[in-house]
């Protein structure tokens, strides 16, 4: 598979991540929100094992979803539409995504 | 171009939708990280300033109806019966709707005006 196809279905998959974690992600805002113990709930959920393992992939579909975003922004202004520049900017944010996100795993874990 | 540019008008959506949260995101991660909220009261003070709270609900709404519109396209796409998507694209409006409703009500609930 070409890396645009790459970048471009991993856009589409991380958009479609978040928007399943959506409603719990809210109900952890709402909670944390509402009062002292809501605050301590959230809390307690966000220390378990496969809430954390969730958030770390959460990262990573924001980060990868943010990237691939302004590029397409970019290809909707025509800028780097030309193959050279597509392969060179589809690799760059699949890259710069695992990067960034490894560097902001370390640092909030 | 259809004729009434409903395609148009959620593409613009998407876009206009995706700067905002990009702003807004890296705002947000910059300012909790630089001043940590670490206990319930300061947590419950930035969301209870207008401003926060406002921005916080442009934010939220913005994200769900940006996701309809991701969600929207994924169906167009993938499922070609349209009664299914029909009724699936029904499912999901109406819980961004809801969501939106519910997210709406408990950011009101402790803005401090």
């Amino acid at each position: 598979m070409p890396i645009t196809a790459i970048a471009s279905i991993l856009h589409r998959l991380s958009g479609a991540f978040i928007f399943f974690t959506t409603p719990f992600l809210l109900y952890l805002f709402i909670a944390s929100l509402k009062s002292n113990s809501g605050f301590a709930l959230a809390n307690a959920w966000l220390d378990s094992w496969w809430v954390t393992l969730l958030y770390l992939i959460l990262i990573w579909a924001a980060v990868h979803h943010l990237l691939a975003g302004i590029r397409c922004l970019l290809l909707d202004l025509d800028i780097g539409v030309d193959c050279s520049s597509a392969n060179l900017s589809a690799m760059l944010v699949t890259g710069l995504a695992v990067g960034l996100s490894v560097i902001t795993i370390v640092w909030v874990l | 171009m259809s004729l009434r540019a409903q395609g148009l008008r959620t593409w613009l959506l998407q876009r206009l939708s995706a700067v905002y949260m990009a702003i807004y995101s890296l705002v947000a991660i910059s300012w909790l990280s630089i001043n940590p909220p670490l206990d319930f009261p300061t947590w419950q003070a930035v969301f209870a300033h207008p401003l926060t709270n406002m921005f916080t609900q442009l934010f939220i709404f913005l994200l769900l109806a940006h996701a309809w519109v991701g969600v929207r396209d994924i169906f167009v796409d993938y499922v070609h019966h349209a009664p299914t998507r029909f009724i699936l694209l029904l499912l999901v409006s109406t819980m961004q709707l809801m969501l939106a409703i519910w997210s709406f009500m408990a950011l009101y609930s402790v803005v401090q005006l």
